[in-house]
């Protein structure tokens, strides 16, 4: 199922956040949304799983208008993750994970899996408000697992910003597996080199009045060095390691004069 | 070196708040009334009533708002819970009378009744007879400077209203055809409060030969239990009805609600009756007609129980 | 619903409590001069005592459900049946009967007359709060609660400037009616519907127990695992403002037993909702029989102990204490 975001505009209380975004995430890829802070990354991913109604255009989740889609038929297809998960109770883990199911049916077993997945067994009878946020972060990720049918939509607000490197890494693994299984992943990030090892496409949203989409396609052809030092203001060159793979390097060390705009 | 200037707007408002001040500053004009001449602010229905009883409606010059019994042009001034002092300093009085709450007098009223001059007196827990009958006596001594006329010819006034009291609580020559058995006096249904010893109008229930059927002393709150408990063979509803007009006719055994409903011989003998006096519920020299109302209510009371009928 | 042993546990210990403290309000009795009696009474004492305890029951199930449903609709620890302006409503209703029966010259508040304008004027308010609690077609907990308590700021204003119009005596029938009273006798008819109501809405409030315990994501997160938030709030809104409506009605605004009823059910019971709404149900049916019983066993003079002052005094430290140890978590 893919995600189509079409001529899409949106503002908040008439002050315009986005606007002209025409995307497409496709299913058995990892598409990153990437741009600098406050250009409306959330936004977009909030208009894509049908929380807000787009002032302009629209967004197609499998075929369907996302913002007319009932809160089951919505859960049916696609999972979030936002950026910070708020649980306004003293749930543990597994109970948070449970969640998850809801809308969805019960099932034990994909709840059980998704703990073992995101490794959260040793703290699974842990109420969650007294985890760490990094903790916090891989229990939501494991409540969208235990939701996301097969082959469905999975959208992820920066999911691993407050991990350990390990921990990113077994998350971005995970959604590896889960793409190259069919799903569709639309995931914002703010680790361009992540991104660059990870996704497949990426959409590229410049900040400006509305914030709009810069490029978007395969990670390469988006992913320039010049095109990135425009819209982030920071420079960075793809480098070729030992064993062939390329990978995106920033500017070398940071020192006081590095401030830049 | 700072300097004042000033906006035409600024001086226009400058000059209008110059010349209020002036225009505020100007004294009143001197007290047109006679200096022996007494002037009375009372607070308290109760000591209003007491007054109008003695004859001095035209001396008092401000009211509360519940002694809608005086001519309703006397302004309004307050009550026990706070009077208007600019009012009150308009008005400029000779007596401040309120009938204090427990807290006592508010300070601010006794500080601003030395500053201008005023006598500010208070009665505070009128609740029995004697406590009325003190209020009674006291008064003209509170008023009137010792040895004047006023003083002889008000304390005569009281005197009198002490008689009417003491007549109207007196046994009458139809006092063996009043009921004389235990009765319950009711003020208040929810929660449900009882007259207690040591009340007024437990003094005018024993003096008419009743008895109260509660031991307790005051006001008493009480519970539906109790009431079964103590099974009063009478119940009367005291209901401050309303003034120079018929009170409307009520059914006293709807207006019991649930005492009527319970296993008491008043229920059972429908020995339930309203006593409606629009000052039933205040301590003061309208005693004197309550108590007549409540003898009259004590007569009706009294027929042969015929439970069932 | 499966239940953990320790939940089963839990609500069986709090039934047991429950039933105890309806048990000692049917046995105790401390007459006037204050001598405590413990016998089982006359059948015209029983049927009052009963109904003190059904009294006591419903209006304990309907304001302690009432708290579990606004704490999960306000996503806020603190909230309370009458957070949304609720009592004070109906206080300003009582306050307007009285009024009108002063200058009607009718002042005589007749048994149970106080709660006809006790519901008109909890209902009014649930009406004014709803339609000024909403953003963008819905309602919002943060505006829920800020236009509750504005509500209830001006509620109150309204009824001090009638409390001054009207003389001692009838400013004291409201103080009395505010502490709260169980009544030892209301029409078969209003307790019928009442208790039905606290009946319903506590299985209502039972079935939603999934629904409310998805709630406790954020709005976002809730509506993508496939909860419907704007119907939900609208339906915990209306059932918490009924239910407290009828608690008021029925025995006047009694305070702490909607926010703490939650909170020690939480604490023996954990925080999913299914098994917290009957929880608070027991525990609110304890604090306030047990209230009553304390109450009609404490003299104060004049008279009893009032049932509010009683719970306020048990559930202002108890509630300071959950919050203190770090117990009371939401």
């Amino acid at each position: 199922m893919s995600v189509v975001v079409r001529n899409l505009g949106f503002a908040y209380a008439r002050l315009p956040v986005l606007g002209g975004i025409e995307a497409e995430a496709q299913p058995g890829r990892i598409t990153a949304v990437l741009g600098p802070n406050a250009v409306g990354k959330s936004t977009l991913l909030r208009c894509a799983i049908g929380l807000l109604r787009p002032d302009e255009g629209d967004v197609l989740l499998g075929g369907k208008l996302a913002h007319r889609l009932r809160a089951r038929e919505l859960a049916a297809l696609a999972a979030y993750v936002p950026q910070r998960s708020i649980v306004s109770a003293a749930f543990t883990v597994r109970e948070v994970v449970r969640l998850g199911r809801y809308a969805v049916g019960r099932s034990e077993r994909r709840v059980e899996e998704a703990i073992t997945t995101m490794e959260l067994t040793a703290i699974a009878e842990r109420p969650y408000p007294a985890l760490s946020v990094g903790q916090q972060q891989r229990v939501a990720l494991a409540r969208a697992l235990a939701q996301v049918p097969e082959r469905g939509i999975l959208i992820l607000d920066e999911p691993t910003s407050a991990m350990d490197m390990r921990r990113a890494r077994n998350c971005f693994s995970v959604l590896r597996r889960l793409a190259d299984e069919g799903a569709t992943v639309l995931m914002a990030m703010h680790d361009l080199p992540a991104a660059a090892a990870l996704a497949d496409d990426v959409w590229l949203l410049a900040a400006g009045a509305p914030g709009h989409l810069a490029a978007s396609g395969p990670v390469e052809q988006v992913m320039r060095g010049d095109r990135l030092e425009r819209v982030f203001g920071v420079g960075f060159e793809w480098a070729r390691r030992g064993d062939g793979s390329r990978v995106l390097l920033p500017e070398t060390r940071i020192d006081a004069s590095s401030t830049t705009m | 070196m700072r300097r004042l200037l000033l906006t035409p707007r600024q001086r226009l408002v400058a000059l209008v708040l110059v010349l209020f001040a002036f225009g505020c500053a100007e004294p009143a004009g001197d007290a047109t009334t006679e200096a022996d001449e007494i002037r009375i602010v009372s607070l308290s229905p109760a000591i209003s009533r007491t007054l109008l009883d003695l004859g001095l409606e035209e001396r008092i010059v401000g009211r509360s708002p519940f002694c809608d019994f005086l001519d309703p042009a006397i302004p309004v001034v307050g009550d026990l819970h706070g009077a208007q002092f600019e009012r009150l300093i308009e008005l400029d009085p000779t007596h401040v009378l309120v009938q204090s709450p427990q807290a006592g007098i508010d300070p601010g009223l006794r500080e601003l009744a030395d500053e201008h001059g005023w006598k500010l007196a208070g009665w505070r827990g009128v609740n029995t007879i004697d406590d009325i009958e003190a209020m009674v006596r006291e008064l003209p001594t509170v008023l009137c400077e010792p040895g004047s006329d006023e003083l002889a010819a008000l304390g005569a006034r009281s005197a009198e209203l002490l008689n009417e009291i003491a007549a109207a609580l007196a046994p009458g020559e139809t006092d063996d055809q009043v009921w004389r058995g235990r009765t319950l006096l009711v003020y208040a249904m929810s929660p449900l409060g009882v007259f207690g010893r040591g009340t007024y109008l437990n003094d005018v229930l024993v003096r008419c030969g009743a008895g109260n059927a509660v031991e307790a002393e005051g006001w008493v709150q009480l519970t539906l239990e109790d009431v079964t408990r103590l099974d009063p063979g009478a119940i009367i509803l005291i209901r401050p009805g309303p003034r120079n007009q018929p009170a409307e006719p009520v059914d006293p055994i709807d207006a019991a609600g649930a005492l009527a409903t319970l296993d008491i011989e008043a229920a059972r003998a429908e020995r339930i009756a309203i006593l409606s006096h629009p000052d039933a519920l205040m301590p003061s020299t309208a005693i004197s007609e309550v108590a007549a109302e409540l003898r009259d209510v004590l007569r009706r009371l009294n027929r042969p129980s015929e439970p069932g009928s | 619903m499966s239940l953990t042993r320790r939940q089963i546990l839990g609500l069986l210990g709090l039934l047991v409590i429950t039933l105890t403290a309806g048990g000692l309000r049917l046995l105790v009795y401390r007459d006037l001069e204050g001598v405590l009696t413990w016998s089982w009474p006359a059948p015209e004492i029983a049927r009052l005592r009963w109904t003190a305890v059904a009294v006591a029951a419903i209006a304990g199930i309907s304001l302690a459900v009432s708290g579990v449903l606004l704490q999960a609709l306000l996503r806020n620890p603190l909230a309370s049946p009458f957070i949304l302006g609720i009592s004070s409503g109906a206080a300003l209703g009582v306050m307007t009967a009285l009024y009108v029966a002063y200058v009607t010259k009718r002042s005589w508040v007749l048994a149970g007359s106080d709660t006809p304008p006790a519901l008109l004027g909890a209902m009014l308010t649930l009406a004014v709060v709803y339609l000024l609690g909403q953003r963008r077609g819905w309602l919002d907990p943060l505006s829920l609660v800020l236009i509750g308590v504005v509500v209830s700021a001006i509620c109150g204003a309204l009824i001090m400037f009638l409390q001054h119009l009207v003389p001692q005596g009838l400013r004291g029938d409201l103080v009395t009616w505010m502490m709260g009273h169980i009544r030892q006798s209301v029409g078969a008819p209003f307790l019928l519907t009442a208790g039905g109501l606290a009946l319903v809405g506590t299985i209502v409030a039972l079935l939603m127990g999934r629904a409310m315990d998805a709630a406790t994501l954020g709005d976002d997160e809730a509506r993508s695992i496939g909860l419907a938030i704007g119907p939900l709030r609208l339906a915990l809104f209306f059932l918490a403002g009924v239910l407290t409506s009828v608690a008021v009605a029925l025995a006047g605004p009694i305070g702490f037993v909607g926010l703490i009823a939650p909170h020690a059910a939480r604490l023996v019971l954990g925080p999913r909702h299914a098994a917290l709404v009957v929880g608070a149900a027991l525990v609110g049916v304890t604090l306030l029989v047990g209230g009553d019983v304390v109450s009609q066993s404490i003299a104060v003079s004049g008279g009893r102990m009032p049932v509010g002052v009683f719970t306020a005094l048990i559930g202002g430290p108890a509630f300071i204490w959950l919050l203190r140890s770090g117990k009371g978590q939401v």
